[in-house]
């Protein structure tokens, strides 16, 4: 409740920017997962002198379900009028759309939203077992090595003593890390953010969509690929200042304990069983180390199990695919070279701008107020635009745009804005139908939700007669050897 | 078995004596093989051997650089072979192992690391770039190892740990770590003596020689070739149950010697669930050569 107060009081102060006109429209920003109302305070300091916007900067109890966070977005700016803009990040994004059930809402902007969920929370708990695998793969080469002749291998913990620091820091910080970007599952909201959870099912429903486009007057999907979005695991949100270095010693740790079991099965005795028993050990924590960046990768990016799962464009957290919902019906205005998930807020200002402008139709300042000091604890700052004498800017030229004519995807050069659809056609996924069984969808776009089952790989198998012989029609492990 | 074992100060004399005793032997050598300044190597004819390089010198010959190709598959199984986790990338290096100076170094080249596909919001399969990875070498003296990019420059900033700890003492000395990799028919005997010092006398087992032992809660076996004692299959017992399995391929080497081709490595790491990794280690494009 105390908190409530608080947030209520600075949504007040927000409210009266310096240069609120009385045609500006009223436009919320939401903040998401582990942030606050600050997160938009770059955008908002840019976009206010330039954009007849009135700017609202809501508080939530980011822990809570989406349901309370949009009952608590109510609470604070339930007076705003009809055509009030929402504009949402990360979490945000989803509690506008949560929002617009209750109430009429004009726009919707979501940015790095997982209005299909997030991935990273269906496979919260596998990813914590493959970071903590990491102690189990090092604990099996010193136990391996226990056994050897240390009179032959000596030099070999000299070897692996900092790989074993290395990984101890890696593990060590990136479970730490996304715990402390908000990352527990003991939260309410976090059962939600799955994507195959009963929420997200019934937020993205044919009938919710259809609900949410005949309410909502204006609905965009900013989605963001961070660069490099697959080098450094999860180190290129954690660190995104020094991802490169996290990724070098990364594969560097690897290729090293690569290298090492590989010198340890060239010069082991042929008798000298337990050094090949360690070159082994070895070689799977290389493979931990090898493994890492695909590992992250399809935990944010893909919810299928990990055997099948794949790797798509992310912006450190959030898939792309999960940024956009109900494609091709909503337009979207994909960013693919941009910051991480952290930092969209600060980072997606002319993003922000082309959708406010192209979408929710806000008019461009044409005269600015000079500057003056904003009132206390506003967070809007002085106007950074020319001064009025200055003639206004010409007309920027139509940067073409692909466009939905008569079910069909041109590419029209003398429009301007975000594209309509994709001239690419949908890739299809594997789904399941009513019965549980996989089949090839070619009319749906990725992730796939299940995987057919592979083809045999074959295994040697008894006969009966105490013979061996090869099925090549059967998978498992051998049963016998040749 | 009266025979005193020599103390570690004694070894290490006999073995500086011997040292010295080998590089003369080297320079010798390499005079009488007729070695022109500027010239790498001293080609032989093994063309004909398959796994070998065309120009390699015989595990015989004065050589100082090993070169071997290895890649590395792995996989991770459930009990019935169900894939587990995230594809492990192929990879394969060249391994390098010289003496200039009478210490061996190790350079590891990266041939290839595989990076898995990726797919764009519309499906569209995209590749990332390679590795950063290129080069790593090892001076096998305690000092850090060193990485170099695909540009050949050494990489920085790392966040590696260093906590190096230089020492003089060399890992190897010699040619003779050669015998683990390329088993001369020469030294079946020591071979097979090496075997019964751990496993004490064979048993046979079909066409093969079993050497078995016994050790805590289970026992390990290793099943041995008796023409070429070398072995091609060890299994691990352990409570009844089979926790580790791995089989041995050779190829032809110069000298009617095999060469150890291809590791088999099936091993249970979990034992309630029975979840297995498998690697896979290949060698090839085996080469000895006498660098300057």
């Amino acid at each position: 409740m105390h908190r409530n107060f608080l947030a209520f009081g600075m949504v007040v102060a927000l409210a009266v920017p310096s240069m609120a006109s009385a045609e500006d429209r009223p436009t919320v920003f939401i903040h998401g997962l582990g942030s606050s109302s600050h997160t938009w305070d770059p955008a908002v300091s840019d976009l206010t002198p330039l954009l007849a916007i009135q700017p609202y900067q809501v508080d939530l109890d980011w822990r809570a379900f989406y349901e309370t966070q949009a009952g608590q977005v109510q609470q604070q700016v339930g007076n705003l009028p009809s055509d009030v803009i929402a504009v949402g990040h990360s979490n945000g994004g989803v509690i506008a759309r949560q929002w617009s059930r209750t109430r009429d809402v004009g726009t919707i902007i979501t940015l790095g939203s997982p209005n299909q969920g997030a991935p990273f929370i269906d496979h919260l708990f596998e990813w914590f077992a493959f970071l903590d695998n990491v102690l189990d793969r090092m604990a099996r080469i010193s136990a391996a090595f226990s056994v050897t002749n240390h009179d032959v291998w000596w030099w070999l913990p000299a070897q692996w003593g900092d790989r074993f620091i290395t990984a101890t820091d890696i593990w060590n910080t990136a479970g730490n890390g996304l715990i402390s970007l908000g990352f527990d599952y003991t939260l309410p909201v976090m059962p939600e953010m799955r994507v195959f959870s009963s929420y997200m099912q019934n937020l993205n429903s044919q009938a919710s969509r259809d609900s949410e486009a005949s309410h909502v007057g204006n609905r965009v999907a900013l989605l963001n690929v961070a660069r490099d979005f697959y080098v450094g695991g999860p180190f290129r949100i954690l660190d995104s200042g020094n991802y490169v270095a996290w990724d070098n010693t990364i594969f560097i740790t690897g290729v090293a304990l690569d290298g090492l079991a590989g010198i340890i099965r060239v010069t082991a005795d042929v008798q000298d069983q337990a050094a090949f028993d360690l070159a082994d050990e070895v070689s799977f924590l290389a493979e931990w180390f090898l493994q890492f960046d695909e590992f992250w990768c399809r935990t944010v990016s893909d919810p299928s199990p990990y055997p099948i799962g794949k790797c798509y464009e992310h912006d450190g957290i959030v898939p792309a695919w999960s940024q956009a919902y109900d494609v091709p019906r909503l337009q979207f205005i994909l960013r693919a070279d941009g910051p991480v998930h952290t930092g969209e807020t600060a980072d997606s200002h002319d993003q922000l701008y082309q959708a406010l402008t192209t979408i929710a139709r806000v008019a461009a300042r044409e005269a600015v107020l000079p500057p003056s000091d904003p009132p206390p604890g506003s967070s809007v700052p002085p106007s950074s635009s020319p001064p009025p004498s200055d003639p206004p800017p010409p007309a920027p030229a139509p940067t073409g745009r692909y466009k939905l004519v008569n079910s069909e995807c041109i590419w029209d050069p003398y429009d301007s804005g975000p594209d309509q659809c994709s001239p690419l056609p949908p890739p299809g996924r594997y789904k399941f139908d009513g019965a549980g069984v996989c089949y090839w969808e070619p009319n749906d776009y990725p992730p796939d939700q299940c995987s057919p089952p592979p083809p045999p790989t074959g295994r040697y198998k008894l006969d009966g007669n105490g013979g061996c012989y090869w099925d090549s029609n059967d998978s498992g492990p051998d049963q016998c050897v040749p | 078995m009266n025979a005193r074992i020599p103390c570690r100060n004694e070894r290490e004399k006999t073995r500086s004596k011997w040292r010295s005793v080998h590089v003369g032997a080297l320079a010798l050598g390499a005079f009488v093989l007729g070695i022109a300044p500027g010239f790498d190597s001293v080609p032989v004819a093994h063309a004909a051997i398959a796994g070998w390089c065309a120009a390699s010198l015989r595990p015989a010959d004065i050589w100082n650089t090993l070169t071997v190709d290895m890649s590395v598959t792995r996989q991770r199984v459930t009990s019935a072979g169900t894939p587990l986790g995230a594809p492990s990338p192929n990879a394969t290096y060249r391994i390098e192992r010289s003496s200039r100076s009478g210490s061996w170094k190790t350079v590891v080249t990266v041939l290839s690391v595989d990076r898995l596909p990726m797919y764009s919001f519309s499906g569209a399969l995209t590749s990332p770039k390679p590795i950063p990875v290129a080069r790593i070498e090892d001076d096998e003296n305690g000092t850090p190892v060193r990485a170099y990019g695909a540009d050949g420059a050494l990489i920085t900033p790392t966040l590696l740990a260093n906590t190096s700890n230089p020492t003089n003492m060399a890992r190897s000395t010699g040619q003779q770590w050669l015998d683990a990799f390329v088993a001369s028919p020469t030294r079946k005997t020591a071979r097979q003596q090496a075997f019964e010092r751990i496993y004490g006398k064979a048993t046979k087992a079909g066409t093969l020689n079993k050497y078995a032992r016994t050790v805590t809660n289970g026992s390990d076996e290793v099943l041995v070739d008796p023409k070429t004692v070398v072995p091609v299959e060890a299994n691990a017992l352990r409570n009844g149950k089979r926790l580790g399995h791995r089989t041995f391929a050779y190829g032809p080497a110069p000298d009617s010697a095999l060469v150890r081709t291809n590791v088999h490595a099936d091993t249970v790491t979990a034992a309630d669930t029975g979840d297995r990794a498998i690697v896979d280690t290949t060698f090839s494009n085996v080469c000895l050569e006498l660098r300057r």
